[in-house]
């Protein structure tokens, strides 16, 4: 009878623990606490994360059937890198003729040299659960990272950082549910928004229902919405779709990034997001 | 908070389908299912909130979730002969489903996007298969480890 009730008490306990660790969460009060705690972490997560990497790496070059693998893998990475390069070339064309046409102006304003920072970060850990798409980098706000700077790597785009801590940073990655990037399709500059799903893949959605959309299309970030900067390389249409009863174009996206082989990023530190409902919050209370 | 450490960086390696096992469940439900809800609590509190402090989740969901999914194994513990292997691999599947379906449906209640269809066939499901073999591997270790902390309740 008392094990019974000191169970139910324990458990009771438990209960109101949790609740009060989700209440101060919510409200933010509980960030320092988990900053704290991943960052006494971060270094031995590191540690085993270059263990584990380099364990993974020797277990693979050991059989052979990997080799064709990993051959495979270099060819893929060729494509990749040829595709991106002529997405680059393509989008250099079109901004060329952009910039001669501001030459002069230029000319007379050296600021708008384009410069672009970044740091480099090396991936410490994924989200420990199936249902989260998250990946922990080595660099935090010492290394001047903020939320919400884009994250990328020579593929193409990674994600967004949601949170930092003084010697890692949380990145929230494109195939997580509740990542959207607008995005625009390079050939027809059609515009939607590209959105993550639970199983790892990338749709793109939104799409007017006149533009021509086709598979083998490369997808890159529109800049709309001031989250992310334009042109930075999201993928390849493999599929689109257009029910009678849907009012818009959805297209399926070949991400150029490998997700589950994340190990170096860079950080682009000298992009600043721009926090909307934070503005529209500031705007309406200095309206009140 | 080893378990949970090592399932955030070794997960990656030993992914299938983008679904990898989730080995601090395992080690729960497969204590539980040998030692009962006594010292199974407070090692699905400890796992639980392992758990929520490396994951992105929301503080509590996967803690909640734990201590539920502890909760209902408890209901199996002493009904039937605890260290037969058919026990822990008949309830891993059901389980994984719960565990990972309640951490689904109180992310989906705080506002985070599900494709239910698309979450049970492609990560749910596939999930409970992962951790149903991984239990195949882990019990029979968790067995010879609760016989020689505790070889006097083991005498039958």
């Amino acid at each position: 009878m008392a094990a019974t009730r000191n169970r139910q008490l324990f458990i009771g306990l438990i209960c109101a623990f949790l609740f009060l660790g989700f209440a101060l969460d919510q409200l933010g009060y509980l960030a320092p606490a988990r900053t704290l705690v991943q960052s006494a972490l971060a270094p031995l997560q590191g540690a085993l994360s270059v263990v584990v990497q380099d364990v993974a790496r020797q277990t693979e070059e050991s059989e052979n059937i990997e080799v064709v693998r990993a051959r495979n893998e270099e060819l893929e990475a060729l494509t990749n890198q040829l595709m991106i390069e002529n997405v680059r070339l393509k989008e250099l064309e079109r901004e060329n003729q952009l910039l001669h046409q501001l030459l002069n102006y230029t000319r007379t304003n050296p600021q708008f040299s384009y410069e672009t920072t970044t740091v480099k970060g090396r991936s410490i850990g994924f989200d420990p659960t199936n249902l989260l798409r998250f990946v922990y980098v080595n660099v935090g706000a010492r290394a001047g990272i903020v939320r919400n700077m884009p994250v990328i790597t020579d593929r193409g785009l990674v994600g967004r950082v949601t949170a930092v801590g003084p010697n890692s940073a949380q990145v929230l990655m494109l195939i997580d549910p509740a990542s959207s990037v607008n995005a625009v399709i390079q050939n027809s500059q059609a515009t939607g928004v590209v959105r993550g799903n639970i199983n790892g893949t990338l749709q793109m959605e939104r799409i007017p229902p006149g533009e021509m959309v086709n598979p083998g299309d490369i997808v890159l970030t529109s800049g709309l919405g001031g989250n992310f900067p334009d042109k930075l390389v999201i993928g390849q249409v493999t599929e689109v779709t257009q029910r009678d009863q849907d009012m818009f174009q959805t297209a399926q996206i070949r991400p150029t990034v490998d997700f589950g082989k994340l190990e170096i990023m860079l950080i682009i530190t000298s992009f600043e997001p721009i926090d909307y409902e934070a503005e529209i919050l500031e705007t309406q209370e200095v309206g009140n | 908070m080893g378990a949970a450490l090592l399932q955030a960086t070794v997960s990656p390696f030993i992914k299938i389908n983008n679904v990898h096992p989730d080995l601090v469940f395992v080690l729960v439900t497969g204590w539980i299912i040998l030692r009962g809800l006594k010292e199974g609590l407070s090692w699905a509190l400890i796992g639980g909130l392992s758990l929520d402090v490396i994951s992105g989740a929301p503080f509590g969901v996967l803690t909640l979730a734990m201590l539920i999914v502890a909760l209902v194994t408890n209901l199996s513990h002493g009904r039937v002969f605890g260290s037969s292997i058919v026990l822990p691999l008949s309830l891993t599947f059901p389980l994984s489903l719960l565990f990972n379906g309640l951490a689904l449906l109180m992310l989906n209640l705080l506002g985070r996007p599900v494709i239910w269809s698309i979450a049970f066939f492609d990560v749910l499901l596939p999930a409970a298969v992962f951790n149903t073999a991984i239990m195949i591997l882990v019990f029979p270790i968790l067995y010879l480890l609760n016989r020689a902390l505790h070889p006097q309740q083991l005498s039958f």
